[in-house]
């Protein structure tokens, strides 16, 4: 076991006072065998009515609004937890939804893999696990790392064609490849050491160990520990950190800090 | 079921306006007939005077061009089915509180109006369905219309319009103290909304001593002030 | 009973300008320019005998409780798919199952309230269901206006005929309404607005339920539970929504961010069951086309009966029987693309070229859990009036079917489309066609 120290703050600035504001955030560890929570906070500004829920993956949200004119939203969310090895158990939810390509994880079925990407004759002799460590590799050396080269919305197959991006769209497109090859697999996103902001990674489905096994795509490993897990889902727009919409003209500034720290 | 009696922010505009145009239909048809009258046998220019008063740039060369561009022209702001169009935006959106019965006097007046404009018509006396409907139009907005506070704010944008067009046209002191009057008579119903400000200035200006809409700068803060009276 | 309708028919133009002068229209989007246009409507009704309407009646009551159920069972226990009737991946695989429904337990358990299903009368007679639309189905307010002209255009016509009013509709969107409100506050109609093509039927329909025409910007979410924001800052409680708008727009904290016309945390509100929407979300899972194959097997597996009301002759080349029928006869059926997004459409076999059929095989091969395929049904032509004559177009019938918690009824009318094309069978109103009244005979 290890004990890691994590501290997230967001803070979003608006040039013009912004009015009807409501907000659905995801910035507090999820609950499970893998990781438990020592202690936690989440500072949030008074003036806000919010609530705490679960969406429909478990993944846990604070969400609320603020309809009065106002020029910022800040939170903190921190805590201490302790992690075990990344294995995480399934849930209800029906096993096919992690095998059915999204909008964000969809290639087109006329689009041909270069081998160096996908290889189906080498696949085939491997077993799951193997098959998802090879997608991991290969995605990794297809894609270059170019901060800023893509968008939220960016598509795996936008991603397959410019050969660039960020954590978000190694991860779609491993997704994507993975459940081509039938291995469900899915998107999550949280925390890990040294980089200041949230991360993406994949999560595949291991039918003996009968849980889910992180891999992270951008890094090129499979994971073990120093992942803190905020949210999954079938891609990045089922479990975004954090969501708003409010009524204003205005220039939006938005700071965001990650903190995490073995201790 | 529960009718809920609350007016949303949107919707107050809409019946503000909607009674605004509403009204510019029926002035503006008033005026120009006038206008069409005097022109008969009168000289080219004579529409000059009516259009000044409107606070727009002239684009009409002649007597017809102006009759024609009055009535349908749609990219005058001023014309008549240009008015209808606005009073129809507006409607449209609220057939649940103004009944569909209300609603129709626009449709008939602008299916009229298009007929027309395809024709390249002018019958003065076609345009009398115009100004029937119109009336028509309110007296079904008052015989149905049961929330007196919905009622009460087209009522509002009606005399606001009224007035700002007496104004323009250099009404007498008698007939826009009255307007003024009936105004006041339905902002009761919103105090909220009334520009407490402004509606004293207006006191003090709309007295006989002080009327007079020959001064220009008075007849101008007298119009800025009718305008700005309610918030919306 | 024999109905006359001379004197209907030799009063159109009466009618007509009624229709316009309640502006009974539709809008319509061509080349991105928004355009409202009279919906053409022929005054030659349908006319239901009363032994027929008893029988679609009693269907449509059937078919509709299969569906709630399977929908209220998708995204609970899934006893449907565990005990093998519907195959798994014909639910998960379907753009209409959305998993943030799972769990979520609506009043009643209705999830379709306004029902739209669409039938065609077969030239041997019967009827058949040709699509279910579970999600925001229109249309009804159009035989609605045209039935209160034509009763002031013609009194006599309806004097003479046993006829069933139609004009009730708004009862039964009230009743309903008011069950699903359960005295929590007030009941809305939410539209997108003006520049939505059933905008019309919106504000009728607002009109003539005496619920209010809310638009986007004046609905918000307090505390997991949904307000009307009046003018002055003051508030009121919303107890049921009956939403004009798509799932994927309804919610930008949960569905597509970019949404402008959604209501955000509306989906909280909805799970905490503080308020009715009406119809539920997720329900496009049981109208997709995947899906309307295994309909009567629905109806046989929650109410223990044969389905009374059938499907046009269906096949998944998905089961193996199917799938050889379908790869022999490809050239005589019609042949349906399951998968939505990028998707081959609707296709006549009969109309292809045979490099186009090879091709097609070809794809049905390849992936036979996307395509279902149908014989081609014969629908019986209904008569219209073109200019001064009478002739004969293709028609289907969308019959309305409204459930509260407490019952299932069936709107005594309907709208009849017709394609104005003589060799279409698209009688889609933004492809050019018209509509006419439905008529339900109370006696034979």
């Amino acid at each position: 076991m290890r004990r890691y120290l994590y501290c997230y703050n967001t803070i979003v600035s608006f040039s013009e006072p912004i009015g009807n504001h409501e907000f659905l955030i995801r910035c507090l560890p999820v609950l499970g065998e893998y990781m438990s929570v020592e202690e936690e906070h989440l500072v949030l500004p008074p003036d806000y009515w919010k609530h705490h829920g679960t969406d429909t993956f478990n993944n846990r949200i604070v969400y609320g609004g603020n309809r009065e004119p106002h020029s910022a939203l800040a939170y903190v969310s921190t805590g201490i937890i302790s992690m075990h090895p990344y294995r995480i158990n399934n849930d209800s939810l029906p096993f096919s939804i992690w095998l059915q390509p999204t909008h964000l994880t969809t290639i087109i079925s006329s689009f041909s893999f270069p081998p160096s990407l996908l290889d189906d004759t080498k696949l085939a002799e491997m077993s799951l696990m193997e098959k998802a460590e090879s997608i991991m590799h290969n995605v990794n050396s297809y894609l270059s790392y170019v901060p800023f080269s893509t968008d939220v919305e960016t598509t795996a197959q936008e991603v397959v064609e410019s050969r660039q991006g960020v954590c978000q769209d190694f991860s779609h497109l491993m997704i994507a490849i993975c459940r081509i090859q039938g291995i469900p697999a899915r998107y999550a996103c949280g925390f890990v050491e040294g980089t200041g902001e949230t991360h993406a990674w994949v999560e595949v489905y291991d039918a003996h160990q009968n849980c889910w096994v992180g891999f992270d795509p951008t890094h090129d490993i499979r994971i073990e520990y120093g992942y803190v897990k905020l949210a999954h889902g079938r891609d990045a727009a089922d479990c975004p950190v954090s969501r708003g919409q409010y009524n204003g003209f205005t220039n939006q500034q938005t700071q965001i800090n990650v903190i995490l720290k073995e201790v | 079921m529960v009718k809920s009696f609350i007016i949303s922010a949107s919707k107050a505009n809409q019946l503000y306006w909607l009674g605004r145009y509403q009204e510019r239909v029926y002035m503006t048809l008033h005026q120009f007939r006038k206008c069409y009258d005097q022109m008969i046998d009168g000289k080219p220019e004579d529409y000059q005077a009516f259009w000044d008063k409107l606070d727009v740039a002239n684009c009409y060369s002649s007597n017809e061009d102006f009759t024609l561009g009055m009535l349908y022209d749609e990219n005058n702001p001023s014309s008549i089915l240009s008015a209808l169009n606005r009073a129809m935006d507006n409607a449209i959106l609220l057939r649940e509180d103004i009944f569909t019965e209300t609603l129709s006097y626009i449709e008939l007046s602008i299916s009229l109006m298009k007929k027309c404009k395809l024709e390249n018509k002018v019958d003065i006396t076609l345009l009398q369905y115009i100004t029937d409907w119109s009336l028509a139009f309110w007296g079904s907005a008052e015989q149905r219309i049961y929330n007196s506070r919905i009622l009460a704010i087209m009522m509002i944008g009606r005399h606001v319009e009224y007035l700002d067009m007496m104004m323009r046209y250099n009404y007498d002191f008698k007939r826009i103290s009255l307007g003024y009057k009936m105004l006041k008579k339905y902002l009761k119903e919103l105090p909220a909304s009334v520009d407490s400000n402004i509606a004293s200035q207006l006191d003090a200006l709309l007295t006989e001593e002080a009327f007079d809409l020959s001064n220009d700068e008075y007849k101008q803060k007298l119009i800025k002030y009718i305008n700005q009276m309610m918030r919306i | 009973m024999s109905i006359n309708i001379n004197e209907l028919t030799n009063s159109r133009d009466t009618v007509n300008r009624w229709m316009e002068r309640f502006g009974v229209r539709f809008g319509v989007y061509k080349h991105g320019v928004f355009n409202e246009q009279l919906f053409p409507f022929d005054s030659v009704p349908r006319i239901i005998k009363h032994s027929d309407w008893e029988y679609l009646e009693s269907g449509l009551k059937q078919r509709v409780t299969a569906l709630n159920m399977f929908l209220w069972d998708i995204y609970h226990d899934k006893n449907i798919i565990k005990d093998g009737v519907v195959p798994e991946e014909f639910v998960y695989s379907s753009k209409g199952y959305m998993p943030e429904c799972e769990g979520i337990s609506p009043q009643g358990k209705i999830y379709s309230h306004i029902s739209g299903i669409d039938l065609v009368e077969g030239k041997d007679d019967k009827w058949y269901v040709l699509e279910d639309n579970l999600r925001i189905p229109s249309g009804a307010s159009y035989p609605m206006i045209a039935r209160n002209v034509s009763r002031k255009v013609s009194p006599s016509t309806f004097a003479s005929n046993a006829i069933a009013d139609n004009r009730d509709y708004a009862n039964l969107l009230r009743d309903m309404m008011d069950d699903m409100n359960d005295n929590r506050g007030i009941a809305v109609i939410y539209t997108p607005g003006r520049y939505n093509s059933a905008f019309f039927e919106h504000s009728y329909l607002a009109e003539k339920t005496g619920a209010t025409l809310a638009y986007p910007g004046d609905l918000f979410v307090e505390n997991d539970v949904v307000y009307y924001a009046g003018m002055f800052h003051e508030k009121t409680r919303v107890g049921c929504i009956y939403r004009r708008i798509s799932d994927e727009y309804m919610d930008p904290m949960v569905f597509e961010s970019s949404s402008l016309l959604g209501i955000p945390n509306i989906m909280q509100a909805y799970k905490a069951g503080n308020v009715a929407l009406i119809n539920g979300i997720g329900n496009g899972v049981a109208d997709d086309k995947g899906i309307y194959y295994f309909v009567p097997k629905m109806v046989k597996y929650y109410l223990g009966e044969e389905s009374i009301l059938q499907n046009a002759p269906t096949y998944l080349p998905y089961f193996k029987e199917d799938y050889d029928y379908v790869i022999a006869n490809i050239d005589k059926l019609v042949i349906k693309d399951v998968s939505e997004a990028g998707g081959y459409g609707v296709v006549f076999g009969s109309e292809l070229s045979p490099e186009k059929l090879e091709e097609l095989k070809q794809l049905v091969i390849k992936e036979p859990r996307r395509w279902i395929a149908q014989e081609v049904v014969e629908f019986k032509d209904l008569e219209i009036i073109e200019g001064e004559e009478l002739v004969w177009r293709k028609a289907d019938l969308r019959a309305f079917v409204v459930s509260s918690s407490k019952d299932v009824r069936v709107w005594r009318s309907g709208l009849t489309r017709f394609s104005r094309n003589p060799d279409s069978y698209v009688v889609n109103s933004s492809q050019g066609g018209g509509f006419k009244d439905t008529w339900v005979a109370l006696e034979d």
